[in-house]
């Protein structure tokens, strides 16, 4: 089977570490990464507990196919309790590390208590060392960690989930990097990490990762790739990447601008693909130099990108940032621009290095940046507050200022690092944060895009465009028409397809029958659509339940005062607001909950969720 | 008549770019992916003068002089 049958539980406070056999009836029932993490955290950590206390747990997570050469099956997951949101949280990475986990013969790692000192976590197969990271990693960037990581271990090999200074810092929304430049970015995961004075779980596999039945799990794998290779939808991620959302998003009018006062921006043409594509004037040299791939994947949507040697962020800071490095997405490019006023695509690709190596969320550093300028431009805070350039939209300097002080948690940087919801609230105007239940919004604007403002309500992380929605309903037209069931069905569809260890952006190229397929032949037992789409369905309702005990209600399914009241200025949704109370009835009884938001005992049991500590 | 077909994220460079098209009188935007080489795209998304049009109203929408019609797929983004 694909599974190894073991987890990896750490114990931080006593410093000890060891094997343990995994509960195989839950992975029956949750499959694995996202869903099994979650049962586990279920188990073993109350809701109510304080996110930066010891008593919560950080799971590093695989799925089944993580590891096994289907296309894309690189993913992993961190699950734990969201330091920036106080819901369950799951954040989920790419990279190399979790097919290198799984080669070193682990399905998952559970951190637990608080060390003492600054440590990190070593594995070399089933050897597993926890080392003193003071004097040694501890302080460093995320970048400078991997390289001293490499050189003192003597393996250019080892393979790092990590956090920067952000997450020693408590940054709010740190993150926990792997690879330089991939992410576990939402919700706080690597605050977490940093209570627990873990700076880094470093891992090298020899072993390999099993499957049920190898000689049709490699057919039907191989049949997979090459559907998906000829798809137009892979096809156009290779070669644009995920930053051709930022001319769709221009296009619809969904494009969130100067923290959403705007949804279209001006300066769109200056930050999009073809600028990034485009011969700068001051060098002759385009700005993106090639794509790369993740662990296995063959669709390679990771961009790659040289800053420009003569932009002021370069001559300020020497050669340590104008080689190639991890370029921009879209939604860091969403949130470093246009969520700023910015048409710097220089600036923005800076800013995202900076987020790259302290390890903090571009996403709510530039959403959270954008509220400060709308604090900034009414005069709620001034220049005695900030004590940096001018914080009006579209300043460049303040946008590379900003991005140093909050990844290193210094001066105003560690307002900016409580995140948009706590700073705004500081200042006197709540309403000004673009977020639910603390996490802030992703790059599409619910206005326009209602099965999407629906789907951040309900989100159980909070504001977030990956957990399922309405896309293609969404981009048909602006009404809230229907979206209630679609978006219920995406999320649970999301949950798990989070939980296989394969990448989102291979779903539809692979179609539903292709990801069942290698799941079938990778597992024992027999996987349908449906015992797939109920799987998500009970890890949906499994993270509500966790969110219900920790004290949120369905009063948190809810969207800011301006997406709900304030008319969109122009695009296709002109003059609209989001009709979330119209969708959310609609929402709840497509679960099967009650009218607050309750999963009913009927759901609980046809879902076979058994308990849940309280 | 002469109508504009803006093509974002899509087409031979992915990229997309604009056109002027000649087309006939009652040009229907159901025949705009024909036109303009995308039939064989699962989903489109579709606005004439920036003004969404739903799937289900494109082959009834009847096209006039200097139309603006913006057309991309509607791709889940990361």
């Amino acid at each position: 089977m694909a599974w190894h049958g073991r987890i990896l539980r750490v114990n931080l406070t006593q410093r000890s570490a060891g094997g343990e056999a995994m509960n195989m009836a839950w992975a029956d029932r949750y499959l694995g990464q996202r869903g099994l993490a979650t049962r586990y955290l279920v188990e073993e950590v109350d809701p109510k507990v304080d996110p930066l206390a010891p008593q919560n747990k950080l799971i590093l997570a695989a799925g089944p196919l993580t590891g096994t050469g289907a296309s894309t099956g690189g993913r992993w997951s961190v699950i734990t309790k969201g330091a920036l949101t106080g819901a369950i949280a799951c954040s989920n990475s790419g990279g190399y590390f979790g097919g290198e986990l799984r080669t070193a013969g682990w399905d998952m790692v559970v951190l637990e208590g608080r060390s003492p000192v600054p440590v990190y976590v070593l594995i070399r197969d089933r050897d597993v060392q926890i080392l003193d990271a003071a004097g040694f990693i501890w302080g460093e960037t995320v970048w400078d960690m991997e390289e001293k990581m490499r050189l003192r271990h003597h393996d250019p090999d080892l393979r790092m989930a990590s956090i920067g200074i952000a997450g020693e810092q408590g940054c709010k929304f740190a993150c926990v990097m792997n690879d330089r430049d991939r992410a576990a970015g939402r919700s706080g995961v690597g605050t977490v990490m940093g209570s627990k004075n873990l700076k880094c779980v470093a891992v090298r596999g020899t072993i390999g990762v099993p499957v049920h039945d190898g000689k049709r799990f490699i057919d039907i794998s191989r049949a997979a790739r090459i559907r998906l290779d000829a798809t137009a939808d892979a096809r156009r991620r290779t070669a644009i990447g995920t930053m051709a959302m930022m001319d769709i998003n221009q296009a619809w009018g969904s494009l969130p601008t100067r923290n959403c006062r705007d949804v279209q921006f001006e300066g769109e043409e200056n930050i999009n693909v073809a600028a990034m594509l485009r011969k700068r004037k001051s060098d002759g040299k385009p700005h993106l130099k090639r794509n790369k791939a993740c662990f296995a994947c063959s669709i390679g949507c990771a961009r790659v990108s040289e800053l420009d040697p003569n932009h002021f962020t370069a001559r300020a800071t020497g050669d340590r940032y104008t080689g190639a490095e991890g370029g921009l997405e879209y939604e860091a490019g969403f949130a470093l621009g246009p969520y700023c006023g910015v048409d710097d695509l220089e600036v923005a690709h800076f800013a995202s290095m900076k987020c790259n190596e302290h390890g903090m969320d571009p996403i709510s550093f530039g959403v959270t940046l954008g509220a400060a300028m709308e604090l900034y431009g009414i005069g709620a805070i001034d220049d005695s507050i900030t004590g940096g350039p001018p914080l009006d939209f579209g300043n460049a300097e303040a946008l590379a200022w900003a991005a140093e002080i909050t990844g290193r948690m210094q001066g105003f940087g560690r307002d900016l690092g409580l995140g948009s919801r706590r700073l705004c609230e500081k200042y006197g105007h709540p309403a000004l944060s673009m977020t639910v239940k603390g996490q802030e919004f992703a790059g599409y604007e619910p206005r326009a895009m209602q099965g999407m403002g629906l789907n951040y309500a309900t989100g159980n992380r909070g504001a977030c465009h990956l957990r399922g929605s309405s896309w293609a309903e969404d981009y048909s037209d602006t009404s809230p028409a229907g979206r209630g069931p679609i978006v219920a069905k995406a999320q649970d569809n999301q949950a798990a397809y989070d939980s296989t260890g394969l990448c989102m952006f291979a779903s539809g190229g692979f179609g539903s029958d292709m990801v069942i397929g290698q799941l079938d032949a990778a597992l024992p037992g027999t996987w349908t659509q449906e015992r797939f789409m109920e799987t998500g369905e009970r890890i949906w309702n499994l993270e509500r339940l966790f969110n219900l005990a920790a004290g949120f209600t369905a009063a948190d399914d809810t969207l800011p005062a301006r997406q709900l009241s304030e008319p969109a200025k122009s695009g296709a949704a002109a003059g609209r607001v989001n009709e979330l109370s119209r969708m959310l009835p609609e929402y709840y009884k497509a679960r099967g909950w009650s009218d607050d938001g309750v999963p009913t005992p009927e759901t609980l049991s046809r879902l076979g969720i058994d308990r849940i500590r309280r | 008549m002469k109508i504009t077909v803006r093509l974002v994220s899509i087409g031979g460079s992915h990229i997309g770019g604009e056109r002027v098209h000649e087309v006939c009188d009652g040009f229907r935007l159901g025949d705009i992916p024909t036109l303009v080489g995308l039939e064989n795209e699962d989903s489109l998304a579709m606005l004439v003068n920036n003004m969404p049009v739903p799937p289900t109203g494109r082959d009834a929408h009847v096209l006039h002089d200097n139309d603006l019609v913006t057309v991309f797929p509607p791709i889940r983004g990361g």
